[in-house]
């Protein structure tokens, strides 16, 4: 009876560090996908705004939202970048322009507000962009969030 | 074995801890190796992510020193199919010159190294060229006069007063910094591409006291202000500078002092604007070393003799007459250039007067340059005199620059640009800005100033 007791014991115990492990497991694994997925959007957002012209529009007080002129396999091109909410309210990074296919970064953002432009408050004078991503790929754990500045070389 | 020790052993729990055991263990190792895969993965992420981020820097570190290797060594062209090593990996760079000044370099950054297997690869396109001086279509140190059915492609300044006649039109703003701007009748402002169209002074009329007037049928498409030469001012500032619409304007209108007429935008008065800061005219430097084949005459007459003819010229030639330098308004002081045909890139600098009369024409390619550069002060007469039919046939870029006066009249179509103390236009003349002048070598401070930086495919641009 006590040998009984006692390995009920042991396998409660197992098992509960067996789900927390499991837990761990399926958190890291989605902080990793959430975090390639961070990186690749500022990868392909610093390249357009890195050879940016110039910033052609941009929601100034909510952040997010910004066109800019720049250079697609060479040739001058209007690319907007911008945070929209989907059919379910969650929000999604994009990348559209008339002549571009759009991308759609399929990746839950805690926060629209993801572009700042270092106090510049005309954006023919914005010749810097901070890029501040975050998702919260399980709420009952601390979001990721990657924050990027971004140098216009093409700007003075 | 007998029924009954059979049964017995099937009833028995002996060994139930042992498979349990085994079983957990198993999960606990899968688990543990999927948390270890995991934490490689993002491990390598990271690094492949730092070496991505440092090909860039490598790449953008092999531009710099094409840069300053350039400056140094006007023929360097890169390094070859040896990679160069930088701090962080290697980088491979070629630099192609192009005419007047305008060079490209191509660098390639890999991390850790070219040969290496896991290496990550950038390339950036980036060129460079003079710095940019010529952002107008015209521009006068002094005051400026569009007349008569002129049609401008471009921005205007001059430092003073501005006149546009009867029916002339400019499609980009016109500033004047310290004076007025004067629309006669159906003269117009109007937007280029969707841009400017703006009328700004920063001057008022001394005894009318207006800073803009218009006449009837003028239009400003876009808006107007009547900025001060300080702020707040003084009392008397709240009755000069003002605006007087009897054509209209389209966009909205601010003055320091009233404003009365058509405006369809807002309207405000009283409102105090700093104006624009007067411009002096580009210098310009001489330097053989700046150009390729170019050919110095030290006379009129050498030029005469030793020059292309007229009918084709082409090249890089400078003429410098001290005769010219010590009285540069004399009859003698001057090159005729009547009928003279430019057929290919073509800079032409000297210290005399240029006089182009007659049927002076650009019949280079479209992407031909061709720069006009007189340093003459003369004002009486024109250190630059143009008239009847100087044609531009295939749109080669042309900048016509000269200290002194330059005096076109009669049916002259240009694209390009127009620098000059004072420019006198009469007549039907065109100009459309083409920003391939923007750059012109021998002017502005910066030799290699970065005009554009991109980023092509690792495979190339």
């Amino acid at each position: 009876m006590i040998g009984v007791g006692l390995l009920s014991i042991a396998v409660v115990t197992i098992l509960g560090t067996l789900g927390r492990t499991t837990e761990t497991a399926r958190y890291s694994e989605l902080r990793n996908q959430s975090l390639d997925q961070l990186r690749l959007m500022a990868a392909n957002f610093g390249k357009d705004v890195r050879q940016a012209r110039r910033v052609t529009a941009a929601d100034l007080v909510n952040g997010d939202e910004v066109s800019l002129q720049t250079y697609v396999d060479g040739v001058l091109t209007n690319v907007t970048w911008r945070v929209r909410p989907d059919d379910s309210g969650a929000f999604r990074f994009e990348r559209v322009g008339a002549s571009i296919d759009p991308v759609i970064y399929v990746v839950d953002l805690t926060s629209s507000n993801v572009f700042s432009y270092f106090d510049k408050t005309d954006v023919l004078q914005i010749n810097r962009i901070r890029l501040n991503l975050a998702t919260a790929p399980d709420p009952r754990h601390p979001a990721v969030s990657l924050e990027t500045d971004l140098e216009m070389r093409n700007v003075p | 074995m007998s029924r009954s020790t059979l049964q017995r052993r099937l009833a028995g729990e002996e060994g139930f801890a042992m498979i349990a055991a085994i079983t957990v263990s198993s999960v606990l190792v899968v688990f543990t190796l999927a948390m270890l895969a995991s934490g490689m993965h993002l491990q390598q992420s990271t690094v492949r992510d730092a070496a991505w981020n440092e090909a860039l820097s490598v790449a953008e570190a092999g531009v710099d020193r094409a840069v300053h290797e350039i400056t140094t060594n006007p023929g360097y062209t890169g390094t070859g199919g040896t990679p160069m090593a930088v701090p962080g990996g290697e980088v491979e760079i070629t630099v192609t010159g192009e005419d007047l000044g305008e060079i490209s370099i191509e660098a390639v950054g890999y991390v850790p190294s070219r040969d290496a297997a896991q290496r990550q690869v950038r390339r950036l396109f980036v060129t460079y060229g003079p710095e940019d001086v010529f952002k107008y279509a015209l521009f006068s140190t002094t005051g400026l006069f569009v007349k008569n059915n002129a049609v401008t492609y471009g921005d205007l300044f001059a430092n003073n007063s501005i006149l546009l006649e009867q029916n002339s039109t400019v499609y980009g703003s016109v500033i004047s910094a310290t004076g007025t701007i004067e629309l006669q009748n159906n003269a117009t402002i109007r937007r280029n591409d969707g841009e400017g169209g703006n009328a700004y002074t920063g001057g008022y009329h001394t005894t009318g006291l207006w800073s803009l007037r218009m006449a009837n049928g003028s239009v400003v498409e876009g808006s107007a202000f009547a900025q001060a030469e300080t702020c707040p001012g003084t009392t008397a500032d709240n009755s000069r500078y003002n605006i007087q619409a009897n054509g209209t304007i389209q966009g909205d209108a601010a003055a320091r002092g009233t404003i009365s007429g058509s405006v369809q935008g807002s309207r405000t008065p009283f409102n105090c604007q700093l104006r624009h800061a007067t411009k002096t005219l580009p210098e310009y430097r001489w330097s053989p070393d700046l150009y390729v084949g170019e050919v110095e005459y030290t006379s009129i007459a050498q030029w005469t003799s030793l020059g292309p003819p007229d009918t084709a010229l082409k090249g890089v030639h400078r003429v410098w007459d001290e005769a010219c330098t010590a009285n540069p308004s004399a009859s003698s002081s001057v090159i005729n250039m009547n009928g003279a045909q430019v057929v290919d890139d073509f800079v032409f600098v000297t210290n005399c007067r240029v006089d182009a009369v007659n049927n002076f024409k650009v019949v280079a390619p479209q992407d031909s340059l061709v720069n006009i550069i007189v340093l003459n002060g003369s004002t009486d007469p024109a250190a630059v005199e143009i008239k009847n039919n100087f044609e531009v046939t295939n749109d080669a870029a042309v900048l016509l620059y000269s200290t002194g006066l330059i005096h076109v009249k009669n049916n002259i179509e240009e694209t390009g640009a127009v620098y000059a103390g004072a420019i006198s236009v009469k007549n039907n003349m065109d100009v459309v800005y083409d920003a391939r002048v923007e750059r012109t070598l021998g002017f502005g401070d910066i030799k290699y100033d970065r005009i554009a930086w991109q980023e092509c495919k690792a495979s190339g641009c």
